[in-house]
C-alpha cells in the first residue's frame, strides 16, 4: 500500500518493491532521495536471479530492527504482542528492557534469526554473489548473514574440505606445507592424555 | 551473466572480515592452512581480533607468544574457561580475561593475564592489582582444591555461554552436582543470548571431565543440554554404566568421539554404542574391538 520503488536489475528485469522492503539497501535509499523522474533505479550490477534473492531477505526484514548489526532491542512499537500500544517512551533504555522481558519480542527475534540461519545455508557460490550484492547494494543485515553463511562453511573443516567447498588451490610447496601444519600442530589433539 | 568468474575469489580484507566471525581457535588455524591468500586472511583478522579463545588447549608458551604477536591489536579477551592440563600432580582452573600474555618461567603453563577475576579454593574474587598478578606467578600449584563449589560460582558468571570447550581433567573434587551446575546454566545462559548467538553459535562442543567421579547423572544432564557436544573425555569416569552412555549416544547425534579409556563397563556396552551409532570414536579402543570398525578413513 505504501509508496512503491522499481528497481532495475543488470540484465533488465524490473522490480517494484514497497519502500520499506528497498530501503533496507542504504545505497538505494539514497539514490531515491534524490529526486528521480519515475522512480526507476537501475542497478547494472546485480543480476535478476540474486536480485530477487536480496528482496526476499528485505522483505523479510522490513518490519523488524536491524538485530544482527546492532543487536538492537525491540521497540515496544514493533512488538507482535503489543502492536501499536508504544506504552513505554520510546527510549532506548526502556526499549531495551521490553524486549528483555518480552517473550513475544524474543520468540519473534529469534524465529528470524533461524530463517536467517537457513536463508544462508545454499551453495557458496550463491554466498559470494550475495556478498557483492550486499556489499554493493550497503545491507548491513545481509552482509551479516552473508558473512555468516561464508563463516558457518569454515567451521569444523579440514583445509581440504574448505579448498573443495571455496573452490581454492592448494599453492603451498610440499615443504612449505609440512612447516605451516607444524605451526599450529598443538591444536591437532587435544586432551589426548 | 557476469564477466567476472563465477566464483570470484574473495579480497583479503573480506576474508578478513569472515574469519572475524570465527572464535574458535582451531577453525583459524585450519583457515590459515588453506592457501597463501587465506593465511594473510588470517593474519589480518587476528589482528583486528578483539577476541580469542584458547580454550581447553593444551598450550605451550611459544605457541600462545606467536598468537598474541599476531593479534597484537587485541583489546579483550573474552571470558574463556581455561583449563590447563599436564601431567603433573596439580591441575590448576584459570578464569581469563585477556589482554596480555604472561610466560611464567618454571612452568608448565601460562597464564593470559587478564583483567578481572581468579578463582581459587572455590571463590571467585576480582584481581585488583598488579601485585596480585606477581603474586599468582608465584604459585606452582594454584587453584588445585577446585570442587563444585567452585563450579557452581563459575557457572554463576557471564563468561560460561562462551564456552566451546570445558575441561575438567583430574579434578578430584568434582562430583556430578558441578557438572550438571555447570552444564544446565550454560544452555539457560545461551538461550538468552538472542541475535550474538547468531555467530557465536554457543553450544559446548567439547568437554573434558576425564578423572572425575561423576555418574550417570552428568552425562543425562550433558544429553539433554548439549546438543552440540562432539568431543567427550571420560576416562577413568568410573562410576558411569552404560546407561549414562547411552543416553548421551542416543541424544546427542553430532557426538563424534568419546575417550573411554579406563571406565569400567564391559567391552560389549561399546559394541551396543557403537550399534547406534556406528561412526562413533571410541578412543583408545575402537581399533581394538575387532569388529570391522576402524578408525573412520581419513
Amino acid at each position: 500500500m505504501g509508496k512503491t520503488i522499481k528497481l532495475i536489475s543488470g540484465d533488465g528485469e524490473m522490480f517494484e518493491v514497497e519502500e520499506a522492503v528497498a530501503f533496507q539497501s542504504n545505497i538505494i535509499k539514497s539514490l531515491a532521495d534524490e529526486d528521480n523522474a519515475d522512480d526507476c533505479i537501475p542497478l547494472p550490477r546485480v543480476d535478476s536471479q540474486i536480485l530477487s534473492k536480496v528482496l526476499e531477505f528485505c522483505r523479510k526484514h522490513a518490519n523488524s530492527p536491524s538485530v544482527h548489526t546492532k543487536f538492537a532491542a525491540i521497540p515496544s512499537e514493533l512488538c507482535p504482542k503489543h502492536d501499536g500500544s508504544a506504552a513505554g517512551a520510546s527510549s532506548s533504555e526502556s526499549s531495551s528492557a521490553h524486549s528483555e522481558t518480552c517473550r513475544a519480542c524474543y520468540d519473534a527475534v529469534m524465529k528470524l534469526v533461524q530463517w536467517d540461519l537457513e536463508f544462508v545455508k545454499v551453495d557458496l557460490d550463491l554466498i559470494h554473489h550475495l556478498l557483492k550484492a550486499a556489499n554493493y547494494l550497503d545491507i548491513e543485515d545481509l552482509m551479516f548473514m552473508a558473512v555468516e553463511g561464508a563463516a558457518n562453511a569454515i567451521r569444523g573443516n579440514n583445509p581440504e574440505e574448505i579448498r573443495k567447498l571455496f573452490d581454492l588451490e592448494n599453492d603451498f610447496t610440499p615443504e612449505e606445507e609440512k612447516e605451516i601444519l607444524k605451526e599450529y600442530s598443538w591444536l591437532d589433539d587435544p586432551f589426548e592424555p | 551473466m557476469e564477466t567476472e568468474l563465477e566464483i570470484e575469489r574473495l579480497p583479503v580484507d573480506l576474508l578478513a572480515h569472515i574469519f572475524s566471525f570465527i572464535l574458535s581457535f582451531k577453525d583459524l588455524a585450519q583457515a590459515s592452512r588453506v592457501c597463501w591468500k587465506w593465511r594473510r586472511g588470517v593474519k589480518e583478522s587476528l589482528s583486528r581480533k578483539e577476541r580469542l579463545s584458547f580454550a581447553g588447549w593444551k598450550v605451550d608458551d611459544e605457541s600462545a607468544a606467536r598468537v598474541v604477536r599476531a593479534a597484537y591489536n587485541i583489546k579483550e579477551l573474552d571470558m574463556y574457561l581455561l583449563l590447563f592440563f599436564f601431567f603433573s600432580p596439580s591441575c590448576s582452573l584459570f578464569l581469563i580475561f585477556s589482554y596480555e600474555i604472561l610466560v611464567l618461567e618454571n612452568a608448565d603453563f601460562f597464564v593470559l593475564k587478564l583483567i578481572n577475576l581468579k578463582l581459587i579454593n572455590n571463590e571467585v574474587e576480582e584481581i585488583r592489582s598488579s601485585d596480585e598478578v606477581e603474586e599468582i606467578k608465584s604459585r606452582s600449584c594454584w587453584g588445585c582444591q577446585i570442587t563444585d563449589e567452585g563450579l557452581y560460582k563459575i557457572s554463576l558468571t557471564k563468561c560460561v555461554g562462551n564456552l566451546l570447550s570445558i575441561s575438567m581433567w583430574g579434578m578430584a573434587g568434582i562430583t556430578d552436582r558441578g557438572v550438571i551446575q555447570l552444564v544446565v546454566l550454560y544452555y539457560a545462559y545461551c538461550n538468552m543470548a538472542l541475535a550474538m548467538s547468531v555467530t557465536q553459535a554457543n553450544s559446548l562442543q567439547h568437554l573434558n571431565i576425564g578423572g572425575t567421579f561423576i555418574t550417570d547423572e552428568s552425562l543425562y544432564a550433558i544429553a539433554n543440554n548439549c546438543p552440540q557436544i562432539k568431543t567427550i573425555i571420560l576416562w577413568s569416569c568410573r562410576h558411569v554404566t552404560e546407561n549414562g552412555l547411552k543416553k548421551l549416544v542416543d541424544k546427542c547425534c553430532k557426538l563424534k568421539s568419546i575417550n573411554v579409556w579406563d571406565m569400567k563397563v564391559p567391552v560389549d556396552c561399546f559394541l551396543r554404542l557403537l550399534a547406534i551409532n556406528p561412526t562413533l570414536e571410541l578412543k583408545p579402543l575402537t581399533q581394538h574391538l575387532g569388529v570391522g570398525r576402524i578408525w573412520p578413513a581419513s
